[in-house]
């Protein structure tokens, strides 16, 4: 299967007065469609700035992104925001809800920014916050709702346009690990559905055991990829199947 | 996006800063309630007094005299302007010829009048002298008659009167003391008329004056179109000399002349043409008067205020015009996270772009809707006082419907000129902010 993400000798150097820090320092790796990838490391180790390269938020010094099978690191600007708005969803750390607007507005606006009917993407919105359990909270405003709540409406935005491949930097990092389980559960359950590609950073060891594959950095280079699927071959169930009655239980 | 999503973004983000958006929105008012006024007064006059005059012939018209006819002052002077004099002219047949052959003069009427005629029908009398005309009279004054016509070219020794129609009120009982303005029930081209001379130099010892009588009878009757022509009773100058030259004794003291005239009327073809004709005449040593020239200075006195009205306009615009970007720049640094956001999420740099300028456009124009709903009320204001004080109502505001569309127009621009930069500085904005943590 061809790669739906290449990364290519990666650099990112940062300039701090005189210093120069390299925050990603040679990354080469290949991502498939549908997989599930965490990446891991200490604080500094350079995670976000990968994670923020691959949505097209930021630029690499030097190295190739080639993504969907465009090369992110020769786009322009207004071309990366054409290329996020046709195949990234982005989750936040922060949530990043916009306050004024309800749970229902917050999730329609990345259909807003595609020109889809009201109507139609009244629809999405509904059917996606009832996936995420929410059909309770539709015209709450992101202040009226608790954290996992806010960062659910976050999901259903990221999701609701259906992305082929989702970026989430600590998606639980601002919440209790009950919280955070059932998130996670619902952000793996959706993107399987929708056979997204999911990429996570985390530092929460629980969270990417649950990973297809995890990516260890650290100083900007990967030390370590473990991909949990071969251990889960070498057992004759599959581990996804034994993960779903846990997703199941929120909501 | 759609433009319905983006227009309500716009006016979503504009009503969650209510009080700086009005605030913003007032500089639009002024700016745009003074420039619209400014407008409205020229307009006004153009209209208001210039139309009504054009439709009733007032304004290519010119109204010529000498001083020679009533005073033997040979030094007497015409005024070409403050400075310049030429010597004035008597207004005879040929200096009529001469007046008659300049360009763009289409007809010249000289007149006579005589205050001391009372033109009388059976016991009814009224107080209107006569004012002899020759026949182009009919087209230099304009006439449109509505009974009967012009003079005949044969009347003889009687004199023919055309009544201006609203001097038939003024026919009345010379006893009566009442003012009726109801004119009486005549049949008037078949009554029988009579105009008196009433002599005062030949008065009997109560002092009333030797009367001379006059067949006379109305041949038409000029229709009242707003302007001056009905206010007159008009009789043919060349009978009237005829009887002068007969009744030689009659007249001799009454200081009337044949060899010239009085006064007379010039219609020139274009109202752009009038003032042209009206100084070449004066260059012949001819009094001239004209409403064109009224109107000049009238227009030279609003313009001042025009100017003064478009500079408080012009200077409310630009403050406007950087109050909007003000207020815009202040709005996107508080916005920057929430811009990132949006591009993170997939909205397009031109979307952003589109709805900053939407937003300051919207401050230009519902700023000027609200200004050019007080550019009504001032106009109400400047016409309710100028209305009063009389001025031949000659000031006036009017604001057309092109009028309110220009200034809406140009204040929507004010506004989408000045949240071009705004709007470049959010496009612009790194996707990154929505990453980065405060
Ligand atoms: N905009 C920036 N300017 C300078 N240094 C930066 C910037 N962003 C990140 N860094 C540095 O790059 C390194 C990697 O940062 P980051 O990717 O945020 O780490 P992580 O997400 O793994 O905690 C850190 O040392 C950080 O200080
Ligand atoms: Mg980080």
């Amino acid at each position: 299967m061809e790669p739906i993400i290449k990364l290519r000798n990666l650099v990112k150097v940062y300039h701090v007065g005189d210093e120069k820090l390299r925050a990603l320092d040679g990354v080469n790796l290949d991502v498939y469609p549908g997989e599930f990838l965490c990446i891991v490391g200490r604080s500094g180790s350079g995670k976000s700035t990968l994670l923020n390269m691959l949505a097209g938020l930021e630029k690499p010094t030097r190295g190739a992104i080639q993504i969907a099978g465009e090369r992110l690191d020769k786009m322009n600007e207004s071309q990366l925001v054409r290329f996020r708005l046709q195949h990234v969803g982005f989750i936040f750390q922060q949530f990043n809800l916009f306050p004024s607007l309800t749970a229902l507005e917050n999730v329609t606006m990345p259909l807003v920014y595609r020109g889809v009917a009201p109507k139609v993407r009244k629809k999405k919105a509904l059917a996606i916050l009832k996936q995420l359990g929410l059909s309770t909270h539709v015209k709450h405003k992101p202040s009226q709702m608790s954290g996992g709540q806010q960062q659910r409406v976050g999901i259903a935005r990221a999701l609701v346009a259906s992305p082929e491949i989702v970026f989430a930097d600590e998606p639980t990092g601002n919440l209790d690990s009950r919280t955070s389980d059932e998130i996670l559960g619902l952000i793996k359950e959706i993107a399987r559905k929708n056979g997204a590609t999911l990429i996570m950073v985390t530092h929460d060891n629980s969270i990417a055991e649950r990973a297809d594959r995890v990516v260890r950095l650290l100083d900007g280079k990967i030390i370590e990829i473990i991909d949990n699927r071969q251990n889960a071959q070498e057992q004759p169930q599959a581990p996804q199947n034994n993960q779903s009655p846990k997703e199941e239980l929120p909501a | 996006m759609r433009w319905t999503d983006l227009l309500r973004m716009s006016a979503q983000n504009l009503w969650r800063r209510k009080l700086r958006t009005i605030l913003t929105m007032v500089g639009v008012m002024i700016g745009t309630a003074s420039i619209v006024v400014m407008v409205s007064l020229g307009i006004g006059i153009n209209q208001g007094y210039i139309d009504s005059l054009s439709e009733t012939g007032e304004l290519t018209r010119i109204q010529i005299s000498s001083q020679l006819y009533w005073s033997s002052n040979n030094n007497a002077v015409v005024y070409l302007d403050d400075e310049t004099t030429v010597k004035a002219q008597k207004l005879d047949d040929t200096m009529i010829r001469k007046i008659s052959a300049l360009d763009h003069v289409e007809s010249v009427s000289p007149y006579m009048s005589f205050y001391n005629f009372q033109v009388r029908t059976g016991k009814l009398q009224s107080y209107y002298g006569l004012l002899a005309v020759n026949s182009s009279a009919i087209k230099t004054l304009n006439f449109e008659f509505k009974e009967g016509g012009g003079f005949s070219s044969s009347a003889g020794e009687t004199l023919e009167l055309i009544l201006g129609e609203n001097t038939l009120a003024s026919f009345r009982k010379q006893s009566s003391q009442v003012w009726d303005n109801e004119a009486p029930d005549l049949d008037w081209l078949n009554e029988k008329f009579t105009v008196v001379l009433q002599d005062y130099n030949n008065a009997d010892s109560d002092g009333n004056p030797k009367e001379y009588e006059f067949k006379a009878r109305v041949v038409g009757i000029v229709k009242d179109n707003g302007g001056d022509a009905a206010y007159n009773i008009y009789t043919n100058i060349d009978t009237m000399k005829r009887i002068i030259q007969k009744h030689k004794s009659v007249f001799k003291d009454q200081n009337i002349k044949t060899d010239q005239y009085e006064q007379g009327y010039v219609r020139v073809d274009d109202f752009n043409n009038v003032l042209d004709v009206q100084s070449q005449i004066k260059e012949l040593g001819i009094d001239a008067w004209s409403y064109a020239q009224m109107i000049q200075s009238m227009q030279q006195q609003s313009r001042s205020l025009q100017l003064m009205l478009g500079g408080i306009g012009a200077v409310a615009m630009l403050v406007a015009a950087i109050s909007i970007a003000n207020t815009m720049l202040m709005s996107i640094y508080e916005r920057t996270k929430e811009i990132g956001v949006m591009k993170v999420l997939g909205c397009r740099m031109s979307s952003i772009g589109a709805m900053f300028l939407c937003e300051a456009a919207i401050i230009g124009l519902v700023g000027g809707i609200v200004g050019l709903a007080f550019s009504y009320g001032i106009g109400a204001v400047v016409n309710m006082v100028l209305g009063a004080s009389g001025a031949y109502s000659s000031f006036r505001s009017v604001i057309p419907l092109w009028l309110c569309l220009v200034g809406l127009g140009f204040s929507t621009m004010v506004g989408v000129l000045a949240g071009l930069y705004p709007s470049q500085r959010a496009m612009r904005l790194s996707a990154l902010a929505a990453i980065r943590t405060e």
